[in-house]
């Protein structure tokens, strides 16, 4: 909110407005940018970028590190089809929260298994046993559906209420099941909040052979064959909310922590872009961020609702 | 023109025969409720017949239809698809044809999706809106797993407890049940129970391969629903819409329980006529006098 007051302070001092006439609304959304090495860049000017809503070019005001606080929550899948180890689960998140600003605040909430959404925690403390705990499921549990979009939903509903910068961090295999909000909607719903939704995801993509009742008794050949792709509707999420998608590599632990290390470093590198926005008329607009110097690719959602 | 002209009775009880599938049971009005499918020699559906071309009988001993429509009834189903290993090779098959079965609604028509595998999951939305069912179909299922066949059927029609009219569980499998899921409730006894108590029709639908599991066949006769069985290139399609039909062209049949001895009672529906055959549940449980 500081954030979006400066913003707006900057906006007037630049762009004086003139008697009788509104001063136009400044926009701020948070995103971060890539580097050459796949690091998060710095020393980030206006300058050095192009904003377009729908398509047209509006002025960018400020480029600047954020300097809020980030609110985050790791949305973790514990049912029965996403196989985690905990001690190494719980490593990976520990790894990831302390990668973040030390007055970010973490909320590492499970569904599948058990349904927890705790309260938000400094993410300075340490959440290896809490995950542990979180995995190491009774016998009995986490045969039921995997309501990822719903969790995802009531992730983004709790962000919601907190100041911006916000991210999810959700690990699953995208096996989503028994949801009343669908993909689309929550996508949506992300977008509109401007929390990013990053995803580290198992793998559980798969080719399956059809048999084709209208082949003369064919052998595979003869099949058509179906890519069941879970991690496509993940991707797509990510890519749309200017979040992360990865893939968890299993059995490299190493490269596993450095992926939830980079994502917290990705959120704990977002820049403040404020620009000069038409007035609010609380729709959707598509959103484009261009940089104009080689080797930075920004990563910002892909459309915005103006308040 | 039988169909246009559902008895005065029917008019004035179904409103309360829709509100409580299971018995009805209101001070001077309370009836069992069957849901009869008639079929002629052929296969053909019958759908025609009036009041007095059927026979009931409770315990071997007629007794006197009170509520009797031929109108169609608005459907409650929840479809229940195996996503077993065993079935991946039909999944795009599998898929497809459940949008078909939903394309076959109507309106006032509603159904909830579920599968079970891995886990059993069902959608939360119990609906008639054939978008979101699509949508369902299309994001929420994924193969592989086991067979939790009665997990799947008991969490079916908890599902459906407390929704008024009549209740059906389409499952489509292909075999035999495996053991049920840690921490799931049902088993094929438990499964029976709820449908006999509850009255819900059970439909089952085997894939090629594995015979259908005795039990659910034997239970989908007992509820009046039925059972069929593909080979290998036949049209998946074509038998969901071939429930669909059956339960189109149900009858709507009511009578007063004998007793209120709060027993499982035998029922029998009967055709006069020759060359048809009805099929509804074959018990129901009489409600406990007061």
């Amino acid at each position: 909110m500081r954030r979006a007051i400066c913003a707006v302070l900057l906006a007037g001092w630049l762009l004086p407005p003139q008697p009788g006439t509104p001063a136009p609304p400044v926009v701020v959304v948070h995103a971060w940018v890539e580097n050459e090495q796949g690091q998060p860049a710095g020393g980030l000017r206006a300058e050095d970028f192009e904003i377009y809503l729908d398509g047209a070019p509006v002025t960018l005001q400020s480029v600047s590190p954020r300097d809020t606080n980030a609110a985050v929550i790791v949305l973790l899948d514990t049912s029965r089809t996403v196989p985690w180890n905990g001690r190494r689960i719980g490593e990976h998140i520990a790894e990831f929260a302390a990668a973040l600003a030390p007055d970010d605040e973490v909320m590492v909430a499970t569904f599948g298994g058990r349904t927890e959404f705790p309260p938000f925690r400094p993410a300075s403390r340490d959440v290896r046993a809490e995950v542990r705990r979180a995995v190491n499921l009774r016998d009995d549990e986490g045969y039921g559906a995997s309501r990822i979009w719903d969790n995802l939903h009531r992730a983004v509903t709790i962000l919601a209420q907190r100041p911006a910068p916000r991210a999810v961090l959700l690990l699953t295999d995208g096996q989503a099941t028994g949801n009343h909000y669908s993909l689309v909607e929550v996508a949506d719903y992300a977008m509109a909040h401007r929390v990013s939704v990053n995803v580290i995801a198992r793998p559980a993509a798969r080719r399956i052979l059809q048999n084709d009742p209208a082949a003369p008794s064919g052998g595979a050949a003869t099949r058509p064959a179906v890519l069941v792709q879970p991690s496509a509707p993940l991707r797509a999420v990510t890519r749309y909310t200017g979040g992360q998608f990865f893939t968890y590599p299993e059995r490299q632990e190493a490269v596993a922590q450095a992926l939830f290390t980079l994502t917290a470093s990705a959120v704990r590198g977002l820049h403040a872009f404020g620009f000069t926005g038409p007035p609010a008329d609380r729709g959707p607009h598509r959103l484009e961020i261009r940089s104009r110097r080689a080797g930075l690719k920004v990563h910002a959602p892909l459309a915005l609702v103006l308040r | 023109m039988a169909r246009a002209l559902p008895v005065l009775a029917a008019a004035l009880l179904l409103p309360a025969a829709a509100a409580q599938e299971k018995t009805v049971f209101r001070s001077g009005v309370q009836a069992v409720m069957l849901h009869a499918t008639v079929r002629a020699d052929d296969g053909r559906l019958v759908p025609d017949l009036v009041q007095s071309d059927f026979e009931v009988r409770d315990e071997g001993r007629p007794v006197s239809i009170t509520v009797f429509s031929s109108d169609p009834q608005p459907i409650t189903v929840v479809l229940l698809l195996d996503m077993s290993g065993s079935m991946e090779r039909h999944f795009l098959r599998v898929r497809e044809s459940s949008k078909h079965f939903i394309d076959a609604l109507q309106p006032g028509d509603r159904a909830r999706i579920g599968t079970f595998g891995i886990e059993v999951a069902l959608s939360p939305w119990l609906t008639g809106d054939k978008r979101i069912l699509h949508r369902v179909l299309n994001e929420e299922l994924w193969p592989g797993g086991g067979t939790p066949l009665w997990n799947a059927v008991y969490a079916g029609m908890k599902s459906l407890d407390g929704e008024p009219g009549r209740r059906v569980v389409l499952a489509l499998t292909d075999g035999r049940g495996s053991p049920g899921l840690p921490g799931l409730d049902g088993s094929s006894g438990k499964a029976r129970d709820k449908a006999e108590d509850d009255g819900f029709i059970l439909y089952a639908i085997g894939m090629e391969g594995s015979p259908l599991d005795g039990e659910i066949v034997s239970l989908a006769g007992r509820t009046g629903g039925g059972h069929f069985k593909l080979e290998a290139a036949a049209d998946l399609s074509a038998t969901f819409l071939r429930v669909v039909e059956e339960l189109r062209h149900q009858y709507v049949i009511g009578f007063p329980p004998p007793r209120s001895d709060g027993k499982l009672h035998d029922v029998d529906v009967r055709v006069k006529k020759p060359g048809m055959t009805a099929r509804a549940r074959k018990n129901y449980r009489a409600p406990r006098g007061s």
